[in-house]
């Protein structure tokens, strides 16, 4: 019963009757309304586009004012320039000694070292010749030793020492 | 909810305008109501989409609008009502009605509040009693009985106005 079931005829008939009379209405001009309408939609969306922008603009100065900054000490930059020095020098003494290491050397011109790179380089007529007119002396002992000595690291390898022997043999 | 666009704008406007000034107008004076009415329709506009009901929107907003702007004019009332006596009519006077119109208005007038607003809702309207529930916050059998006791009051009225020209 949502509209005018319960009403009696009469009623009824005086709802009829004074739905007959139309509202006058008053001066509302259409024409004003429908420009105001459309005025303030323009607005509302200008609105938008302001507030989008002012909200970019906040949003950009937020990010500049919040970027972070590069910290001060930072042990990863730190590490690379402790640990070179303790490789660079061990490298450089081992591979080319300093120019005064070398000449501070007292070559023996009858030691084994020498005589071999000679003999490598200029060949057999290299070997420096007897004093007793051509023949070897036979190596004694001694002399054996101060050969091996002589080898350095290739001491403890008997086949190389009886090779250098061979050698300074010949 | 589908966007708002001029055209229906305008055909809201020609179908309820005048209609919801006659609704302000049980609050208000003409000039009040008929403002009252333009900023609803601009609200409505700014809105940007449609209402899920949009006649009962626009009438619980002039409805919202003329109540404020009655509290805050509460001190100009007394200037207001004396005013009130050359307003134009709440009806356009038509020649082919079974009522004459200043005589509804007279009548209508004398209705306490709560019954003109739901016969003018009701009938100049064309509002179901459950949109007119939901805009005054009254429960619908309460509203049954108001409409019925104003259309009652208002036939008293036509009565005794029709005897008193008969005589």
């Amino acid at each position: 019963m949502s509209n005018s079931e319960f009403l009696t005829p009469a009623e009824r008939e005086l709802e009829a009757a004074l739905g007959d009379l139309a509202p006058a209405g008053g001066g509302i001009d259409r024409d004003r309304f429908l420009y105001e309408a459309g005025r303030t939609s323009a607005r509302r969306s200008l609105h938008f586009w302001r507030a989008g922008t002012a909200a970019m603009t906040l949003a950009l100065l937020a990010a500049l004012a919040w970027q972070p900054r590069p910290k001060a000490a930072q042990p990863v930059v730190q590490a690379p320039e402790q640990t070179a020095p303790d490789i660079t020098p061990v490298m450089a003494r081992s591979t080319t000694p300093s120019p005064e290491t070398r000449a501070s050397l007292q070559w023996d011109e009858n030691s084994y070292l020498v005589v071999q790179r000679r003999v490598l380089q200029l060949g057999i007529d290299a070997l420096p010749r007897s004093q007793s007119g051509g023949k070897l002396k036979p190596l004694r002992g001694a002399d054996y030793g101060d050969l091996l000595h002589a080898n350095g690291d290739r001491e403890t390898d008997g086949t190389s020492a009886h090779d250098s022997w061979l050698n300074w043999r010949l | 909810m589908s966007k708002l666009d001029p055209a229906r704008m305008g055909a809201w406007f020609d179908q309820h305008a005048s209609c919801m000034v006659l609704y302000a107008r049980q609050w208000l004076e003409p000039d009040s109501a008929e403002d009252v009415v333009q900023e609803v329709f601009i609200k409505m506009a700014s809105l940007g989409y449609i209402p899920d009901q949009p006649k009962s929107w626009l009438f619980a907003a002039v409805r919202n609008k003329a109540l404020t702007m009655l509290r805050s004019k509460s001190r100009r009332r007394r200037h207001e009502r004396l005013r009130a006596a050359a307003a134009p009519r709440w009806f356009a006077p038509q020649a082919d009605v079974r009522i004459d119109a200043a005589t509804a208005e007279a009548a209508l007038r004398e209705l306490p509040l709560e019954q003109r607003e739901v016969i003018v809702l009701r009938i100049w309207a064309g509002m179901p009693f459950r949109e007119i529930a939901a805009i005054t916050s009254a429960s619908i059998s309460t509203l049954h009985s108001r409409y019925q006791a104003g259309l009652t009051a208002v036939r008293q009225k036509l009565e005794a106005s029709c005897r008193t020209r008969n005589s």
